[in-house]
């Protein structure tokens, strides 16, 4: 052995690590890493734009003083504004949580691996932080000029009356700032709390031994919320004032989807069971043995990417019950106020569904790029056993296609449950509502077998130039 | 500020000495919800002895290395590591991060997947625990590279992971383990995923720049051939020492 090195002296490792020398070299990363952060900062860019232009509308619809509405019909505007606002959260703070999950992903295996070789614990948070508030930072940027080339197009949507203008979807200064701090802290704060278990258990995360469990104690919980939910909408008579009502209905809006988005893992993960346990020969039962392990192996994963398209089954039955109830108000004698509320309350339906639905597949294609380079490792050994292509294409559709039916059956009917005892059951059962049930489902699935099939390239080229497993 | 805790132990004995254990584990025991990972280990490694570790799996091997390394608490027991710079400290009542300090200043590790980072280049991989102990960047390089000349790496700095054999990228977890000049080098079967001939050059450099140099070495391995290389074989069975011989 070379007698260079033996006799060098001991280095002093008693300073403080350099996060200025550190922070170059561990966030550059490979040539995989740099294409799949643009997953992150594109899911921040495309939160950043909906998320500013849904703000914008719903102050458009607070200062509606300025455009002469009358007085009495403000409020009812502003609770409506409110009703679109909370089903639209839900959807958008979920694609706001993938991406910051995507701007972390790859970060545990690194920052676990500098924690057994003894980084100190502030060092991994500092560093965390700083990638995820750049990547979150970057997209924001992009989305806001997204949102600036949206608003002339959003603008022309007609609102009390005429166009409400590109200078109504654009909101003021302040929210403007909010939301980007809001968007921005988010990241930073999740990246810092999503650390404590590389930090706490290193040998844990380096080698994927920490279960993604999910509890039976959900359902329980879930059924309770739902109950309550169902209670409280049947008190809404009681209700002393619009704006005790609207809070109710924003309350059971909100509560309803929050369940769903927390259940939504424990109902994957009975689903998959099942499928396991099933026997059968073939592809076909190899593809379903391998989509249900998929799917067990990390049930929350798999229901960000069915996360959406559930949300929207909840509210399209919202959606469909007040189409109907537009409808019904529409064949009754009404003023011009009236005339023009009940087309507003048509546009303000669809537009909500149409944001929905565009929050949906920007989700859900993020998530299935990422997906290609998170389960890289299995791919590639699928591959290598000779499992042809165009199988290993049908496990990764069947992973988020098989549950998604049963998963949306749940999801519509949630909302039918929650919007019951709001509009009755003859606007539940009316056939527009089940027809946009049904149109959501459908547009769901679609937007996920496309989503799918537009990262059929990425799978090839992870397939054809596999990243060593070191 | 963590790297400097003084970190203060009955065990303590003037920096310097060195007729002591270089870690010396007592009574240990782990539990993993029913499962028993060990159930009462002893064991004394000396400084200049290689150690090897083996057992079926399932016998406690890797839990006894982490637990030796700080990488795990034990649930009980006591295990105290005496390095000749820093004094003796009982890794046990340390919390993770006083434990990851002392990982930094006194272990090295070489797993069987090396623990490396694919995305960072053959040098950088090794300059990392010299950088974590605040040495500035292009000392740490220059230190690093004399490291990866001495184990036969030399012109294969710059090159990442993906470009080198499996024995080479084992290597690069060589230099890495000693870059820091550690006390003792932990090594959890870091011939597995190589052929013969390798394994043989990779165990080699390992000796030569742990035992060679007066430091202690612990390898978890199931391979025979390993394990006869090494001065000590320790044989492991349901959480307990069931031979230590030589």
């Amino acid at each position: 052995m070379n007698a260079a090195a033996t006799q060098l002296h001991t280095p002093d490792l008693t300073g403080r690590a350099r996060l200025r020398d550190l922070a170059p070299l561990l966030l550059r990363g490979g040539p995989a890493d740099r294409r799949s952060r643009l997953l992150p900062v594109a899911a921040f860019a495309v939160v950043t734009a909906l998320t500013l232009t849904v703000a914008g509308g719903a102050e458009f619809f607070l200062r509606l003083d300025e455009v002469g509405v009358d007085s009495s019909y403000q409020g009812v505007y502003a609770a409506l504004a409110c009703v679109a606002l909370v089903v639209l959260a839900v959807p958008l703070l979920a694609l706001c949580g993938s991406a910051v999950r995507l701007s972390t992903r790859r970060r545990d295996t690194r920052l676990s691996s500098m924690r057994l070789l003894g980084a100190p614990r502030r060092l991994l948070v500092r560093l965390s932080v700083l990638e995820a508030g750049g990547l979150a930072l970057a997209g924001v940027l992009v989305g806001v000029v997204g949102h600036l080339v949206l608003a002339p197009l959003v603008g022309t949507v007609r609102f009390v009356g005429g166009p409400i203008g590109t200078a109504a979807v654009v909101p003021s200064l302040p929210v403007a700032f909010l939301t980007i701090a809001v968007l921005v802290g988010t990241a930073v704060v999740a990246a810092a709390l999503g650390l404590q278990k590389v930090a706490i258990t290193p040998l844990g995360v380096r080698t994927r031994e920490l279960p993604a469990g999910a509890h039976w104690v959900r359902a329980v919980v879930a059924l309770v919320v739902i109950g309550a939910i169902s209670l409280a909408g049947r008190s809404l008579g009681a209700a002393g004032s619009l704006l005790v009502a609207v809070l109710v209905v924003v309350g059971m809006l909100g509560a309803g989807l929050a369940v769903l988005n927390v259940h939504g893992p424990w109902l994957l993960r009975l689903l998959s069971r099942r499928s396991v346990r099933r026997g059968g020969s073939g592809p076909g039962a190899v593809t379903r043995l391998l989509a249900a392990r998929t799917v067990l192996d990390d049930p929350r994963a798999v229901w960000r990417q069915v996360s959406g398209v559930a949300m929207v089954s909840y509210v399209s039955v919202i959606v469909g019950a007040g189409l109907a109830l537009a409808n019904l108000t529409a064949a009754g004698d009404r003023s011009p106020a009236d005339v023009m509320l009940t087309d507003d309350l048509r546009t303000g339906i669809l537009l909500t569904i149409a944001i929905a639905f565009a929050t949906l597949a920007a989700s859900i294609t993020v998530h299935a790029a990422a997906e290609v380079f998170d389960r890289r490792d299995l791919y590639v050994a699928l591959d290598r056993l000779g499992t042809p292509r165009a199988q290993l294409e049908r496990t990764r559709r069947q992973v988020v296609l098989r549950p998604l039916f049963t998963v949306c059956l749940v999801s519509a009917v949630a909302g039918a449950v929650t919007v019951l005892p709001l509009t009755g059951a003859a606007l539940v059962l009316d056939p527009l509502t089940l027809l946009a049930v049904v149109g959501a489902l459908g547009l769901g699935l679609l937007v996920v077998r496309l989503a799918v099939g537009a990262t059929t390239p990425l799978l090839r080229q992870v397939l054809e130039s596999p990243e060593p497993v070191v | 500020m963590i790297e400097r805790t003084e970190l203060k132990h009955p065990f303590s004995g003037p920096p310097g000495t060195t007729e002591r254990p270089a870690l010396c584990a007592r009574a240990l025991t782990k539990t993993y919800g029913p499962t028993v990972a060990l159930a009462g280990v002893s064991i004394e490694l000396w400084p200049g002895e290689a150690v090897a570790v083996m057992g079926a799996s399932g016998s406690g091997k890797s839990t006894l290395l982490h637990c030796l390394a700080g990488v795990l608490a034990p649930d009980s027991g006591a295990v105290v590591l005496h390095d000749p710079r820093h004094g003796s400290l009982d890794l046990a009542g340390l919390d993770a991060e006083e434990r990851a300090a002392v990982r930094l200043r006194s272990f090295g590790f070489v797993f069987q997947q090396g623990l490396l980072l694919p995305e960072l280049t053959a040098v950088e991989n090794v300059v990392l625990p010299l950088m974590l102990g605040g040495v500035e960047r292009r000392a740490a390089q220059a230190r690093a590279a004399r490291w990866m000349a001495t184990l036969g790496l030399a012109g294969l700095e710059e090159r990442r992971l993906g470009q080198l054999s499996g024995g080479q990228q084992q290597r690069v977890a060589i230099a890495r383990a000693q870059v820091a000049d550690p006390v003792v080098v932990f090594a959890d079967e870091p011939t597995g995923a190589l052929d013969s001939s390798t394994s043989g050059e990779v165990m080699s450099a390992l000796l030569s720049s742990t035992r060679d140099r007066g430091r202690t070495l612990v390898v978890v391995t199931h391979d025979p051939l390993v394990a006869e290389t090494c001065d000590r074989v320790v044989h492991l069975a349901d959480g307990l020492v069931r031979g230590d011989g030589r």
